[in-house]
């Protein structure tokens, strides 16, 4: 895939759709794929909670290219691991590929660890769509 | 580029005001969000320094409506304009499908006006995109001023679109004057380009 140039047809969003709804139940309040664009590609979430998800996704994509940023200034590819943690809500963005992240919604209640497993067990699945 | 959920038959654009520092840029969101409350689908987001200028954007969802079938959403975005903050100017205009230069008529901007052109050519060209070729319109702002000399509308249009050739318009932020216009000019561009390039 390039840079920032790419298409998703209607088979890949089925698919991308389909493994982001497997997160449900699990403690996750919204899972939101978006690109570096600050596009929104696809989201599942447990109808709990009202988001502006435009505005969310235009800002999660700038802070993550702002922490990429940091990361290569530092000398690093980037950084593994991108979590903030609130009182309420916690958010976690994990990058799929050059052009997607999947950020992740999740209450107190989740462990981190067992969050972590999840979307990594999605982030493949997603990654094995353009294999 | 803009994404086009064929599914959902839904496209999202980008749509970036460039320029220079303290030109108008954010005046122009904050135009359009006071007068289109009813198509903006959530609030206007801003991240400003303590002194109110941007430091990263301001971003405005906009509902255009239907467009070949699609519901479209256009992404407004501003850059900050200050010089030193570059890095976060490039960030904003990745995957930017239309971009309005918001040039400041004041005749002692004159220069800036040129330094942000050419930094707007040079930060297109990290993502391998021409300011030929990408839909752009002109704004001059700051008509409405009075008691500052201004640059002629003529002069403006020389230096600044004399290579460019785009559609360009005398305009004023701050009373609305073509802000409008500019907006209109911009989409219809945008969606035009989009047209041709996804084959819609």
């Amino acid at each position: 895939m390039s840079m920032i140039e790419y298409r998703l047809g209607n088979y890949e969003l089925e698919q991308i759709e389909n493994h982001l709804e497997d997160l449900k139940g699990s403690g996750i309040h919204y899972a939101i794929m978006i690109d570096l664009a600050g596009n929104v590609i696809a989201q599942i979430d447990d109808g709990e909670k009202d988001l502006d998800i435009y505005s969310f996704a235009a800002l999660a994509s700038a802070n993550y290219a702002a922490v990429e940023g940091i990361a290569h200034i530092l000398g690093e590819p980037g950084f593994s691991l991108l979590f903030h943690k609130g009182k309420q809500e916690s958010t976690n963005f994990t990058k799929l590929n050059e052009e997607f992240i999947l950020i992740t919604i999740f209450g107190s209640r989740l462990p981190l660890s067992l969050l972590r497993l999840k979307i990594e067990d999605i982030s493949k699945r997603i990654n094995s769509i353009w294999r | 580029m803009a994404f086009v959920n064929t599914r959902r038959k839904e496209i999202q654009a980008k749509i970036v005001f460039y320029g220079p520092g303290r030109g108008g840029k954010t005046s122009n969101l904050e135009y359009i969000y006071k007068k289109f409350s009813s198509r903006v689908k959530a609030d206007m987001v801003s991240i400003n320094t303590h002194g109110d200028r941007t430091l990263y954007f301001d971003f405005l969802p906009f509902d255009v409506g239907k467009v070949l079938g699609y519901d479209v959403t256009v992404q407004l975005y501003t850059v900050p304009g200050q010089v030193k903050y570059d890095a976060t100017r490039r960030l904003v205009l990745r995957g930017a499908d239309g971009l309005v230069f918001v040039a400041d008529s004041m005749t002692i901007r004159r220069e800036k006006n040129f330094e942000s052109l050419k930094n707007l050519q040079k930060n297109l060209s990290v993502y391998k995109k021409s300011i030929f070729k990408i839909p752009l319109v002109l704004q001059y702002n700051k008509r409405d001023i009075k008691d500052i000399p201004l640059q002629s509308l003529k002069t403006m249009e020389k230096e600044l679109n004399g290579k460019l050739k785009v559609p360009s318009f005398a305009a004023s932020a701050v009373t609305g004057h073509n802000v409008v216009a500019t907006l209109k000019k911009i989409i219809s561009r945008t969606m035009l380009s989009l047209r041709d390039e996804l084959e819609l």
